[in-house]
């Protein structure tokens, strides 16, 4: 068997191959972080980022973002319902302090369980 | 190569070139989105398509709506109703009139389980404030035989009479500012869209070809969901005893209140309607939470296009049969 040098044909056929694999390719996403929405505005941490203050106007909402998700953890509001909600793990889930205007929710790094918004 | 092959990779040009067009040569289609603290609430209206001024613009007229109907109809002073409550009658705006006469009609429809004028009882146990006592009884009953639907009877000049009574329109207003909200939205040509005013939403299309998918909250598990569904154009709105609510003494208080009782109502967990209309969706939410499960989902029944998904107060699941074609369950991804 004899081996041939690689022509412009072939050289054109694999280019084509390529391009079409790669635009054949679902488009990406970004990768999980946590994005935080307060009276200062919108900030987006990564996961893992850790225990953070944002200033609400009670006073000192404290967020942790953990591997998976972010969570408040203090908060100088009465009810504490955002403290109680624990986690959000999946993306487009969201808890919220309304009274010290501070929002966590989880954006990107889509999944399956992934949802666009929760009713709730 | 052969001229068969180079008819083959020409071909095979022409094939990248136009997946190339559709993955990069274009206007690439994505979501818009803003998320403003709004209605005592978490809003965030995302729409699906070519980003742009057009786009920003149709985020803004929707905020605008969501808005002037917050402005209007909330209970806190400066607004309409705040001096509507003040001052007992008198003539009504366009907003007030129209959900005015939907709370009269679902008040007479669910037998007063949706009642406007629950205002003092709100009042009373002030469950934003956090955990404290509950009302004293005879407090409780006094606020009770204060209110009440019928009393609130026409007035001079189509205007309105409170009879005494007092408004709250916290069980319908944000169900009429969503529909509002998604009206602007239409009127800029947004086909696509998605708008969440603190967990109660209304959607339309789709986003890129894929259903909007929704996460039903489970009532007591944080962060799980009940089911996840990508619902039909519409409305898809949930009351459930855990949003805003404390534990007193090992009873669970909340805002959703039986105005005939006085009482946190106590025959639900949590109740998601779909409705073609958000405030529809909205009064009976309240409503069905109110009267419990088998008494609520007839109600539902009774209501053409409405279909509901009911957690008893014992963690049971009821569904009007429909449900599940206007909430169907998502696809995983």
């Amino acid at each position: 068997m004899t081996r041939r040098a690689w022509g412009p044909a072939d050289i054109a056929l694999v280019a084509a191959l390529a391009l079409a694999a790669v635009a054949a390719l679902p488009g990406g996403g970004s990768p999980g972080a946590v994005e935080v929405l307060s009276p200062g505005g919108a900030a987006l941490w990564p996961l893992g980022a850790g225990r953070r203050e944002v200033a609400g106007p009670l006073g000192v909402t404290v967020v942790e973002v953990g591997p998976r998700g972010g969570r408040v953890v203090a908060s100088p509001c009465a009810g504490q319902v955002c403290v109680r909600a624990g986690e959000v793990t999946r993306p487009g889930q969201v808890v919220a302090c309304l009274p010290n205007r501070v929002a966590v929710r989880l954006v990107g790094g889509a999944s399956g369980e992934g949802v666009d918004a929760v009713a709730r | 190569m052969s001229r068969r092959a180079a008819q083959g990779v020409v071909g095979l040009l022409i094939l990248a070139a136009a997946l190339a067009w559709v993955r990069w040569g274009r206007t690439p289609a994505g979501p818009t989105a803003e998320t403003r603290f709004l209605m005592d609430t978490l809003v965030t209206v995302t729409l699906w398509g070519a980003p742009g001024p057009a786009a920003e613009g149709a985020l803004a007229a929707a905020f605008g709506a969501l808005a002037a109907v917050d402005e209007e109809l909330a209970r806190v002073p400066g607004t309409f109703l705040w001096e509507l409550n003040q001052t007992g009658s008198g003539p009504l705006t366009p907003a007030a009139a129209a959900v005015l006469e939907a709370s009269l009609g679902w008040a007479r429809a669910s037998s007063g389980a949706f009642d406007p004028t629950v205002a003092p009882l709100l009042d009373l146990w002030d469950v934003p404030a956090g955990p404290h006592p509950p009302p004293h009884p005879d407090r409780l009953a006094r606020a009770v035989a204060a209110g009440g639907w019928h009393r609130v009877r026409p007035g001079a000049n189509g205007g309105v009479d409170l009879g005494g009574a007092e408004l709250d329109f916290g069980g319908i207003a944000k169900g009429y500012a969503l529909d509002r909200a998604a009206e602007a939205l239409r009127a800029r040509g947004v086909v696509d869209y998605l708008v969440n005013a603190g967990g109660d939403l209304v959607v339309a299309g789709a986003k890129g070809g894929a259903p909007w998918r929704v996460g039903i909250q489970h009532p007591r598990e944080p962060g799980a969901f009940l089911r996840v569904v990508t619902p039909l154009a519409g409305a898809l709105v949930t009351s459930g005893d855990y949003e805003r609510a404390y534990e007193w003494e090992g009873e669970r208080v909340h805002h959703l209140l039986d105005p005939r009782t006085g009482r946190p109502a106590r025959g639900c967990q949590s109740v998601t309607v779909w409705a073609p209309t958000a405030i529809d969706a909205d009064a009976l939410a309240t409503a069905v939470f109110v009267l419990g499960p088998a008494e609520g989902l007839r109600l539902v029944a009774a209501e053409p296009g409405a279909e509901a998904l009911v957690v008893d107060a014992d963690g049971r699941l009821h569904e009007t049969p429909g449900f599940g074609r206007v909430a169907p369950a998502a696809k995983a991804r």
